[in-house]
C-alpha cells in the first residue's frame, strides 16, 4: 500500500480537481436558467397581488433583484456554499431546513432497498453466469429485461392496487400510522409495513442492474486463465466462484451501480409520489406542482451535489481496491 | 439485406424485439385513426373494461382505448425525436474527438464524462417546470442530456477505424477531412451507434413517462405517462386507468430494448461465444 500512496493521492486529487468545476458549472447553470426562465423572478413572489411600484421596489430590494447579474450571481454563489437555498414560496420556511427534514425519510427508503436488492442482484447474476444456458438462465435475463423497462413509478402504482388495496396486506400510502401512533418496536414495525412495498417497487431496478453487471463481468471473469488454472488444480466450482471469479466480477458492479445512483435517486422522487412517502421527492414534487422555484432548484442542486459525491467516492474505492486504475 | 434477415434470425431476441417494436409502431400509426377522431366521450365515467370500451373509462367518462391510442403516438414520437436528437449531437461530437485526437479528444471527452455524471432527470425537471412543459422541450432535453453514451461509443469507433487501410486510402486520394468522417469512417462506425438508439428510444420513452408523471408532461398532447398521472388519485376506484397505459408502455421498451441487446449480441460476436 505505502508504495501505492503517492498514484492513488494523485488519482484523488485529480477526480476531485474534475468534480469541483462539475458542481460549479451546475450551479451557474441552474442560475443562469432561473435567470433566462420567462417570467420576472417577482410575478412568482408576488403572484397575483395588486402591488404599488414602492412595494414592488422593496421587494426588489429584499430579493436582491436590483442589483447587476454580476452581484447577484456572486451573492447566489456564496450563498449556495453557506448551505442557504433561499426561502421556500409555499412554505415560507427556509429550503434548507424543510430539505434537511425531509432527507431521513429518503434516506430510510433508499439505503436498505439497496443494500437488501443489490446484493440480491448480485447473486443472481452469478447464477446466471453460472448456468448461461439453462431455463433458470433465461428466466433470470427475463426478470433483469423487465426490471430495466418497467416505469418504476407503474411498478409502484401496480403493488398498490395488488397488494395494499384489493389484498389489504399492506398500508398503501406514508411511513407511519398516524391514527394509532406507537412507539419503540412497534414504531419500526410500523415503518417497516410501510416501507414494503415502495422498497419493492425501487428495488426492481437494482436487482436488474446488479445483476446484469454481475453476469456479465463474471463471465468475462470465468473465461480468463487464472479460472482454468484454479479449475485445473482441482478446486471445487463452488470455491472457484466464491474466493476466485466474484471478487473480481464485483469490481466494475461497484462503479456502475456508483454510476447509476442518479438514477437511483430519480426512482426514490418517484416512488415517493406514488406512496406519498414524506421525503425529499415527494417534498420535490410539492415543489412542482406549486411552481415553488427557490424549493425546485434547491432540491435539485443538493441532488446534483449528492450525486457527484457518490461518483467521487466510487470512483476513489475503486482505484482503492484496484491499483491498476491508478496509473491508467 | 437477405444476409441479415438471416443473421437476424439467430438472435430470438432480437426477432422478438423487432415484432414488438414493429407492432408498437403501427399501432402508433393506425390506432387514431382505428379510434376515430370522434369525441373520446360517450361511455360512463369508470365504466369497468369490458365489451363496448375494452380498456375501460376514465373518471370522465372517456374511453382509455381511445385514449392509449393517441398517447401511443405521442410516447413513441417523443422516444425516436429524443434519440435521433441525442444521436446527432453524439456523432458529430464523438465522430471530431475520434479523429482529432490530442487535446480537443481530451475536451470533448471531459465535457461528455462531466454530463455523465450530471443527473440528468433532476436537471430534466428544473427545465420543463422553469421554461414550461412542451413536447419539443422535452425531447430537446431528453436529447442533450443523452448524448454522452454515443460519443463514447462513436469516438472509439472512430479510434479504431482512423488506422485502416482504407482510411489511409482516402486520405492519400486526397479526400478532404470532412468527406473521411462522414463518407470513409462514419458508416462503418454506425452499427453499434444503432444498438444504442434502440436502447436510448426506449430510455427516452420512460424518461417522458417519469416527467409526465411528476405533471411535467405536455398538456396538449397526451402521452401514455400522463394517463398513469391521471390515474393516480383513482388507483382504488379504477385499476384499469393504471394497469393498461403501464403495459403499453412497458411491452414497448421492452421491445427496444430486446432488440437493442439482441442486436448487440449479433454485432459482438465475442459475446456470443459460449452461447453456441
Amino acid at each position: 500500500m505505502s508504495s501505492g500512496s503517492p498514484g492513488l493521492l494523485g488519482f484523488v486529487l485529480r477526480r476531485v480537481m474534475f468534480g469541483v468545476p462539475t458542481l460549479f458549472i451546475v450551479v451557474s447553470a441552474v442560475f443562469m436558467m432561473v435567470h433566462l426562465a420567462p417570467g420576472n423572478p417577482l410575478n412568482f413572489i408576488t403572484g397575483d397581488a395588486d402591488l404599488s411600484d414602492a412595494q414592488l421596489a422593496e421587494l426588489k430590494r429584499a430579493y436582491g433583484l436590483d442589483q447587476s447579474l454580476g452581484v447577484q450571481y456572486y451573492l447566489y454563489v456564496s450563498k449556495i456554499l453557506t448551505g442557504d437555498f433561499g426561502m421556500s414560496y409555499r412554505y415560507q420556511e427556509s429550503v434548507a431546513s424543510l430539505i434537511i427534514d425531509r432527507l431521513p425519510a429518503t434516506l430510510i427508503l433508499m439505503v436498505p432497498a439497496m443494500i437488501l436488492f443489490i446484493s440480491i442482484g448480485i447473486l443472481l447474476g452469478v447464477l446466471a453466469a453460472r448456468y448461461p444456458n439453462s431455463r433458470a438462465g433465461l428466466v433470470l435475463s427475463g426478470i433483469g429485461l423487465f426490471g430495466w423497462s418497467v416505469p418504476v413509478f407503474w411498478l409502484g402504482q401496480l403493488l398498490v392496487i395488488v397488494f395494499a388495496l384489493k389484498l389489504g396486506l399492506f398500508p398503501t400510502q406514508g411511513m407511519l400510522n398516524l391514527r394509532n401512533p406507537t412507539e419503540g418496536w412497534g414504531k419500526v414495525l410500523d415503518i417497516a409495513l410501510h416501507l414494503a412495498l415502495p422498497a419493492l417497487a425501487l428495488g426492481m431496478r437494482f436487482v436488474a442492474l446488479s445483476m446484469r453487471m454481475t453476469r456479465s463481468s463474471m463471465m468475462q471473469v470465468l473465461r480468463l486463465d487464472y479460472m482454468t488454472t484454479a479449475r485445473a488444480k482441482g478446486l471445487s466450482e463452488r470455491a472457484m466462484l466464491s474466493t476466485h471469479a466474484l471478487p473480481n466480477a464485483l469490481l466494475p458492479v461497484i462503479t456502475i451501480v456508483g454510476m447509476d445512483f442518479g438514477t437511483m435517486l430519480t426512482g426514490s422522487v418517484l416512488v415517493e409520489v406514488v406512496f406519498a412517502w414524506p421525503g425529499m421527492g415527494r417534498l420535490l414534487y410539492d415543489g412542482v406542482m406549486a411552481r415553488d422555484y427557490p424549493l425546485i432548484t434547491g432540491i435539485i442542486l443538493c441532488a446534483t451535489v449528492a450525486v457527484i459525491l457518490v461518483n467521487l467516492v466510487t470512483d476513489i474505492l475503486y482505484a482503492l481496491i484496484d491499483p491498476r486504475i491508478r496509473y491508467s | 439485406m437477405s444476409q441479415f434477415w438471416s443473421r437476424l434470425q439467430r438472435s430470438p431476441s432480437a426477432v422478438v424485439g423487432l415484432a414488438v417494436v414493429l407492432i408498437a409502431l403501427s399501432i402508433a400509426i393506425i390506432g387514431p385513426l382505428l379510434a376515430g377522431s370522434g369525441s373520446e366521450m360517450g361511455a360512463e365515467a369508470f365504466c369497468p373494461p369490458g365489451p363496448g370500451c375494452i380498456f375501460g373509462s376514465d373518471d370522465l367518462g372517456r374511453d382509455m382505448f381511445v385514449r392509449m391510442a393517441r398517447g401511443a403516438q405521442v410516447s413513441l414520437i417523443v422516444g425516436f425525436a429524443a434519440a435521433i436528437c441525442s444521436c446527432i449531437i453524439g456523432i458529430l461530437i464523438g465522430s471530431v474527438a475520434g479523429y482529432t485526437g490530442g487535446v480537443t479528444d481530451e475536451l470533448l471527452m471531459r465535457v461528455s464524462e462531466g454530463f455523465q455524471i450530471i443527473p440528468q432527470f433532476f436537471l430534466a425537471i428544473l427545465i420543463v417546470a422553469l421554461f414550461g412543459p412542451s413536447l419539443t422541450k422535452i425531447v430537446i432535453v431528453i436529447g442533450i442530456l443523452s448524448w454522452p453514451s454515443t460519443a463514447r461509443i462513436v469516438r472509439a469507433e472512430f479510434l479504431r477505424l482512423r488506422s485502416t487501410d482504407f482510411v489511409a486510402a482516402a486520405e492519400v486520394a486526397g479526400a478532404s477531412r470532412v468527406r473521411i468522417i462522414f463518407k470513409e469512417i462514419l458508416p462503418n462506425a454506425l452499427p453499434p451507434v444503432i444498438v444504442n438508439a434502440s436502447l436510448q428510444i426506449a430510455s427516452a420513452i420512460l424518461t417522458e413517462a417519469n416527467l409526465s408523471f411528476l405533471g411535467l408532461g405536455d398538456p396538449d398532447k397526451i402521452s401514455w405517462g400522463q394517463l398513469l398521472f391521471s390515474a393516480q388519485p383513482f388507483l382504488a376506484q379504477a385499476w384499469w386507468m393504471a394497469v393498461f397505459p403501464g403495459c403499453a408502455i412497458l411491452i414497448t421498451t421492452l421491445g427496444f430494448n430486446l432488440l437493442g441487446d439482441g442486436l448487440n449480441d449479433l454485432l459482438d460476436p465475442r459475446q456470443n461465444g459460449n452461447r453456441r
